[in-house]
């Protein structure tokens, strides 16, 4: 049978790819999904909430990471709860050692990630209306377009939302949630690739 | 009309979770030949610390984001695979993880019915109730279950109800072992003829490169979790390792006791005799089942054990537990098999099956009866002939009134 949507792909023939991984709780997908694309010469991103919380994790060469925590988008109410909720403690935590990281892991779980969506957030959008989403604002502007949008998790959908842009939009991004759809089967079932028919 | 049928799942093998509902897939590969055109729904629960505000926004979100997705990959046999997130916040009821599942499918369907005249759903509510409410009202429906936690799916009063809708509009309703069919007759006495059982479906047709001459590869696929046994497979290994020091164990998997095996190995001085492979693809899994020398799968409970199946089909003997599915699925071939052993915590069960099976190997272990008994009961083609038989009519339509 044939595939019913084309490859993805850019005009040099390979995949932009922005993997959205915001809420980190389904990192073995992006890991490898990630390093499928780059081994297939593809452009890969994967857009992480905070590189701190991927630390164990290895990325393929070829894979770029980025951090929304890091796109502060010129809000100096989040670039300041940055600096007092997430780097000050964690900095002073890991300054203890092993255990200091341990602990630096269980504070940003357990305290300042709670605080943020459950505290900040919500004040941030009632005070600011586009505040929260400055960020994101920020990556779109200094990233360009993708071909491509891998949804990964739950807390990445209103993300992928927003950078799909307005409803109608002629070169809006294909959003897939599994890396198969982006990419053409050369046998159907098993291995992938999308260049052998692009 | 054309044999189309559609597959609403809430397991399937992905990245992230390779394993899971390998028996779907396999059941999808298996009917490919009897079908014109399938398409799999995969009904995926992506579970995550979630806020009320943060669901909701998540959930507007994606009805707005579904004109966007790109169209559905392929699986096997040449099916169609449909993605959709069914985004959820921990520990909800399992009637609402079904109907968050039937709403998210409805979103990715445009509003529209599911195109095809047969609907097969995979575990009890949360596969069977995105089937039910997205099908065509003259869709025939038929559920297959495999879920281990049937028993608290049932024990949720929205949970019977919606398991009780869903037998009253099915024409037959598949488990896969005794248990299973116990536990929903009891349930649901007035059902009891919609009852059938069935097997997942196994690939007996890739051979292994050398029969198994010594016992000395050890393997274990599955979760590394205390309800699988794992914890004691280590500790049984290790005695058996001091005696024979020729001995490997290769566990493959992944779950909560990783950590605690790889201090655990350390410890018993066997890290040169252990592998830890983590979680593999399902192919590179039955590669290993033909690369080692004995399947140990010391289960607490299964309700089929489709990786004792498995490991036969490639040719190994196994020692596995009692624990509900081994049982049946080896009952006739125990012996030719392998060796069970009884449900234990500890390690002397394990340690003398395992002595009581080297003392009997090669002479009084057939592991070709055992393959041709098992491929007769699991093999694609037994379980096609079944899909097929209940699916259609002789003149290959889809069929009422069984």
């Amino acid at each position: 049978m044939a595939p019913d949507n084309p490859a993805v792909v850019g005009e040099d023939g390979s995949m932009r790819v922005l993997f959205l991984a915001l809420g980190a709780n389904r990192r073995l997908a992006v890991t490898q999904e990630s390093a499928r694309l780059a081994e297939a010469g593809d452009r890969p991103v994967v857009l992480v909430d905070d590189r701190n919380t991927w630390a164990a994790e290895t990325f393929a060469p070829g894979v770029t990471v980025l951090s929304l925590r890091e796109q502060a988008g010129g809000h100096w109410p989040t670039a300041a709860e940055q600096l007092v909720l997430f780097r000050g403690p964690t900095f002073l935590l890991r300054r203890l050692g092993r255990r200091g990281g341990r602990l630096a892991g269980a504070y940003q779980r357990r305290i300042a990630d709670r605080l943020h969506h459950r505290a900040f957030l919500p004040l941030y959008r009632r005070l600011w209306p586009d505040g929260a989403d400055r960020p994101l604002d920020a990556f779109r502007r200094r990233q360009g377009r993708f071909d491509a949008i891998l949804v990964t998790d739950p807390q990445s959908i209103p993300a992928a939302r927003r950078l799909v842009g307005p409803a109608g939009r002629p070169d809006a991004p294909r959003v897939a949630f599994r890396i198969d759809q982006l990419l053409v089967p050369a046998d159907p079932g098993d291995g992938m690739n999308h260049k052998d028919r692009a | 009309m054309a044999r189309d049928v559609a597959v609403v799942t809430p397991w399937y093998p992905s990245t992230q979770l390779p394993f899971r509902g390998a028996f779907v897939r396999a059941m999808v590969g298996a009917t490919a030949p009897v079908v014109s055109r399938s398409t799999v729904y995969h009904c995926d629960p992506w579970v995550a610390r979630l806020t009320p505000a943060q669901d909701a926004e998540i959930g507007a979100a994606l009805r707005e984001l579904a004109p966007y997705a790109a169209g559905p990959s392929r699986t096997v046999g040449g099916a169609a695979l449909v993605t959709v997130p069914v985004p959820m916040p921990r520990a909800l009821p399992f009637a609402e993880q079904g109907s968050r599942a039937a709403d998210a499918l409805r979103v990715a369907l445009g509003g529209r019915p599911i195109d095809a005249p047969v609907v097969h759903a995979h575990v009890g509510l949360l596969g069977g109730l995105p089937a039910l409410r997205n099908m065509r009202e003259d869709a025939r429906f038929f559920v297959t279950e495999h879920a281990s936690f049937l028993d608290r799916m049932l024990a949720e009063p929205d949970g019977y109800a919606a398991y009780a809708e869903m037998l009253v509009r099915c024409e037959a309703f598949f488990v896969v072992s005794d248990l299973m069919r116990n536990l929903l007759a009891e349930a649901f006495p007035e059902h009891t003829g919609k009852l059938r059982l069935i097997a997942n479906p196994i690939d007996f047709a890739t051979p292994r490169p050398a029969p198994v001459t010594d016992l000395h590869r050890w393997l274990f696929v599955g979760g590394l979790s205390r309800s699988k046994g794992v914890d004691w497979l280590l500790e049984a290994f290790a005695i058996c390792h001091r005696q024979d020091p020729a001995l490997s164990l290769t566990l493959v998997g992944e779950g909560e006791l990783r950590s605690k095996l790889d201090a655990r190995v350390a410890e018993l001085g066997v890290a040169d005799a252990v592998t830890l492979t983590g979680a593999l693809a399902p192919e590179l899994a039955l590669d290993l089942m033909r690369e080692h020398d004995l399947l140990v799968h010391p289960s607490r409970s299964e309700t089929f054990g489709v990786v004792v199946v498995e490991a036969l089909a490639g040719g190994m003997p196994v020692l596995v537990t009692r624990c509900g599915g081994p049982e049946q699925t080896l009952a006739g071939i125990e012996s030719a098999a392998g060796e069970l052993i009884a449900v234990e915590d500890g390690t002397d069960e394990i340690v003398a099956g395992y002595r009581r099976l080297c003392d009997r190997f090669p002479a009084d272990v057939d592991l070709a009866l055992a393959r041709r008994t098992l491929d007769e009961r699991y093999g694609y083609q037994a379980v096609a002939r079944l899909h097929e038989a209940a699916w259609f009519d002789g003149a290959g339509q889809p069929s009422r009134g069984r």
